[in-house]
């Protein structure tokens, strides 16, 4: 299935952006999101970015204040992964603001990284600014 | 408009919150009730949106729904009774619709008109689908499928759409396959990705049937550029590549190609893990991969990448060991790496791997860790131990198992946290009867003795432990690991006695104390409860034992038994102070021995007057000197030789000096008088000290004795390793004779020890009477000395009187007073003070 789930979590540990692309119940999310939360935020910079967790991997990357985790299949091709999260940030960046959630859209559908040209993920979203 | 308002106000409901002002006013809530909590603005939301949604305006709704999306989200409300609205939404691509149409409500994907794309399935929508689709899947899927018809680039959405409908209902496959294939030749990449994310998936499930597929696929794995779509490509041949050795061969070029050029590590990483996992009976690939792989490990500045690197070699694992064995050198150094991720991959893999070559400096970086992380240590262990138990503890190399051995114990020592677990897992091995037979387990079972009598009080049963320590099968053990064992059951005893006097002075009227607990395996607080049966259990035991070997030829059995029967008929002939007596004991076992640094005794400092000398060699120029009048000399000097021929591993190697700095004890002293003494040249080979610390550092060579070659003299000697004097000059230090028993030994186990061997005893023994020494529990210090051939008995001696008599004294000398009695026979026995290393006492240092 790919990316099971992308979350961005402050330093403080609470989510900010949370999109699943599997079924699991709220409590289960939760408990999801509070253990690996707590396994990322407590490594340090020279610690590598993958985190096995129960039957999965989560992919980490740590931007100022914030953290994109991705959670992914074992067969997913980590360094893919962090790429994937990086292109994320970028994007962000080219086009700050509450698009993040689109933006993610765009890029990831069903789970599977469906989009990685910058300007093809912003186009859509600057259509609608300018429509707005 | 955000902001703590205390209740619906004119402002709110006039104008519509956006998602911002949504996430606001979450954001600030903080309170845990009341207006300003969290909860509450929640549902003030939700009811918002219940009333936007219905709303005719599109961009109301559209707001409306984003702030839906953001709540279910993050907060997972129930959203399935807004299933209905969103797809009320018109066409017209309108930046509002575009808005929905990007964060639609998850509960909905069904209606696909062209433009308007629903979202893919999220968390709460799972089972709405499914009751969707259930009834009319066909119907459903044909409304799914009828946008793939439209050329637009939509289409990658609706491909990916597609894979979970796909799965249960394969029937779709059918229907949507030939537009899928379709896509993947179209011009534009992103339905070709899409495309090839869908084959991937369907691949995952059943890669038979997409086998045909296999030219389309080739043909991207070689034309494409986009480093995604390739890697997906790589997934899908590494799982068509075992069903057909035709295409493995096709695709192993292009997929060495593409290891080789490309720059970007996520690719090369995928053309590793596909090499190695399907493609691993070319040589070459594999061979470019281990490689590229080497690259990966040698990165210094990046972990990912090292940790990448270990786990790529242990995919080569289980056939291709010898990438592993190349890349060893870096594999050790990843144990030290401060990733405990990279850590924990390098011991799996070491662990992977040794069984088939072990190799010793393995575990000195496993040292490195057992001091600073007990939990990596914990993990260091286990997978030793595993190692240990694969193949039903074939091992392979003797001298492997020597140094895990070494690691029982010094994890022991180290790790206090570890010492419950040891002891666990020692028990585990004492009790098996079927260990006893292999010959190559018997070092891992004398730690595992060792580690079950030092630290007895954390283990459940003493009484099963006794049992086990004194089983026959015992007997098939090679001494040294039988030394150490009956040393444990004398730990174990006066644990057991000590608990008892406790529990029965803590409470003689106490019913409860006579609790027992032969079998119980619970709280720990039961195993202080012995019965007198278990204890007379316990007692008989060891005598029924332990009686045979007081007759055993090999002297460090027969020592220690005689220690321990002599302790317990000490206890009986005293009736009155056995109590007293068992206490000293338990005291004396009381300290913990922690290891000592091998540059302890080079911090120790020499008394003035003494020269110690590294090497020496000045010995022969002196002995030959001697020679012509001691042809007791000679003849000793054969016997050592020959000794030392047949017992090659207990001696210490010649050249070597080290030993002598190595942890051993100041040997005390005064070179006095020991009458003149001539040069057993092979007890001056040892430099053994003894430990000026009974009871403190263990790990301390216990103090070689000298013994003298003098005829008739009973001189003491001295003890340390002295240079030689010229035999005029009474110097004692020529001849040390050893210390074997640390542990306090009373005076009845002297008395009966002594007399055995020479028969001179008595006297000496005397002198000893009235003082128990309070030895450290130096259990592994054997350094007894190996008799000559024919029996050359020349008693090891303990020799210990504490000087200040105190018990968990650290400056109690051991010293051989001028004395002392040394006793020796005369023109034999050299004295060959070999100092064995109990398993794994020193080299841990």
């Amino acid at each position: 299935m790919g990316i099971r789930f992308v979350l961005l979590v402050n330093k403080q540990g609470q989510t900010r952006l949370a999109q699943y692309y599997e079924y699991l119940t709220l409590e289960e999310r939760r408990a999801l999101e509070g253990e690996i939360v707590r396994k990322c935020l407590t490594r340090t910079e020279q610690q590598c970015s993958f985190v096995e967790h129960r039957n999965y991997k989560v992919v980490y990357r740590r931007y100022a204040s914030l953290f994109f985790l991705v959670g992914v299949d074992n067969e997913e091709n980590e360094l893919a992964v962090l790429e994937f999260i990086h292109l994320f940030v970028e994007t962000m960046d080219r086009h700050f603001g509450n698009v993040a959630h689109f933006m993610l859209e765009e890029m990831v559908m069903n789970g599977c990284v469906v989009e990685t040209s910058k300007s093809n993920i912003l186009a859509p979203i600057q259509l609608m600014d300018k429509a707005a | 408009m955000a902001g703590s308002s205390s209740g619906p106000s004119l402002m709110d409901s006039l104008f519509q919150r956006t998602l911002d002002d949504l996430i606001k006013s979450l954001r600030s809530a903080t309170a845990i009730s009341g207006a300003d909590s969290p909860s509450l603005v929640l549902s003030r939301a939700v009811d918002d949106i219940r009333r936007e949604i219905r709303a005719s305006d599109q961009t109301t709704k559209a707001i409306a729904l984003q702030k839906l999306t953001y709540i279910c989200a993050l907060h997972g409300v129930d959203i399935s009774w807004a299933a209905f609205h969103p797809s009320s939404f018109s066409r017209p691509l309108s930046s509002s619709t575009r808005n929905w149409a990007i964060s639609p409500p998850p509960s909905l994907r069904k209606d696909l008109s062209s433009r308007v794309i629903p979202r893919p399935p999220s968390p709460s929508n799972f089972s709405p689908p499914r009751r969707l689709c259930g009834p009319r899947p066909r119907p459903l899927c044909g409304t799914l499928i009828s946008p793939l018809q439209h050329p637009t680039s939509d289409s990658r959405q609706v491909d990916c759409r597609f894979a979970p409908i796909l799965h249960p209902y394969p029937d779709s496959v059918r229907v949507a396959f030939k537009r899928l294939v379709e896509n993947l030749e179209c011009a534009d990449q992103r339905v070709v990705s899409a495309a090839v994310g869908v084959f991937c998936e369907l691949s995952a499930v059943d890669p038979k049937s997409y086998l045909p597929l296999a030219p389309e696929f080739y043909r991207i794995l070689v034309d494409c550029r986009n480093n995604w779509i390739l890697i997906k490509v790589l997934k899908i041949f590494s799982r068509l590549a075992p069903l057909e050795p035709r295409l493995a061969k096709r695709i192993v070029d292009p997929v060495c190609d593409h290891l080789r050029q490309s720059s970007a590590k996520s690719l090369v990483f995928e053309c590793i893990r596909t090499v190695f996992t399907s493609l691993d009976g070319f040589d070459d690939a594999v061979k470019l991969g281990v490689e590229k792989l080497g690259e990966f490990l040698a990165s210094e500045d990046d972990p990912n990448l090292r940790y990448l690197g270990l786990k790529g070699l242990s995919m080569l694992q289980p056939i291709h060991l010898w990438a592993v064995e190349e890349s060893r050198e870096i594999v050790v150094k990843s144990l030290g790496d401060p990733d405990s991720n990279i850590q924990r991959e390098a011991l799996h893999l070491i662990g992977d791997g040794i069984g088939c070559q072990p190799d010793r400096d393995i575990n000195h970086p496993s040292q490195l860790r057992l001091k600073s992380d007990p939990e990596f240590a914990n993990e260091i262990l286990g997978e030793i131990l595993s190692a240990c138990c694969r193949n039903f503890y074939e091992l392979v190399v003797d001298f492997d198992w020597y140094d895990i051995e070494h690691h029982l114990v010094d994890i022991g020592l180290r790790v206090k946290d570890a010492r419950p677990e040891l002891v666990r897992v020692a028990r585990d091995l004492l009790i098996d009867p079927a260990l006893l037979g292999n010959p190559f387990i018997c070092r891992i079972l004398s730690a595992a003795a060792w580690v079950s009598g030092e630290y007895v009080e954390l283990s459940r049963n003493p009484v099963e432990l006794v049992e086990a320590l004194l089983q026959p099968r015992v007997s098939l053990l090679p001494v040294s690991a039988r030394a150490v064992y009956i040393q444990s059951v004398f730990k174990v005893l006066i644990f057991c006695l000590h608990s008892y006097l406790e529990q029965d002075g803590a409470g003689k009227d106490n019913a409860s104390n006579v609790q027992r607990a032969h079998t119980s395996n619970d709280s720990a607080e039961t195993k202080g409860f012995l019965t007198d049966d278990s204890l007379k259990h316990i007692l008989d035991l060891i005598e029924m034992s332990l009686n045979p070997l007081v007759e055993c030829s090999e002297v460090e059995l027969q020592e220690r038994a005689r220690n321990i029967l002599g302790f317990i008929s000490a206890l009986q002939r005293e009736r009155p102070r056995n109590c007293k007596l068992i206490t000293v004991m338990a005291d004396a076992f009381l300290e913990d021995l922690g290891p000592v640094s091998a540059n302890a005794q080079g911090r120790v400092l020499v008394p003035d007057g003494v020269s110690l000398r590294d090497d020496l060699s000045d010995l022969d120029g002196i002995l030959e000197a001697q020679e012509e009048d001691l042809p007791s000399l000679t003849e000793s000097k054969s016997l050592l030789a020959e000794h030392r021929r047949q017992h090659e591993v207990y001696y210490l190697p010649k050249e070597s000096s080290e030993a002598e700095k190595e942890g051993y004890p100041r040997a005390n002293e005064a070179p006095s008088s020991v009458g003149r003494g001539h040069i057993a040249e092979g007890s001056i080979q040892d430099l053994i000290k003894l430990t000026k610390e009974s009871l403190g550092p263990r790990r301390t060579k216990p103090r070689p004795v000298v013994v003298k070659l003098d005829e008739g003299e009973s001189v003491p000697t001295a003890s340390s390793l002295k240079s030689v004097e010229p035999r005029d000059d009474p110097l004692s230090g020529v001849v040390r004779e050893e210390d074997i028993f640390r542990e306090p030994i009373s005076e009845e186990i002297k008395g009966t020890m002594i007399p055995r061997s020479t028969g001179e005893s008595a006297p000496h023994s005397d002198e000893n009477l009235g003082d128990l020494q309070k030895g450290g529990r130096h259990h592994r210090s054997h350094s007894h000395r190996r008799q000559g051939r024919d029996g050359a008995q020349s008693r090891p001696e303990t020799e210990d009187r504490g000087e200040e008599g105190k018990v968990s004294h650290k400056g109690s000398h051991r010293s051989n007073h001028p004395r002392r009695h040394r006793r020796k026979e005369e023109a034999e026995g050299p004295l060959n003070v070999i100092q064995q290393a109990p398993p794994g006492q020193d080299l841990l240092l």
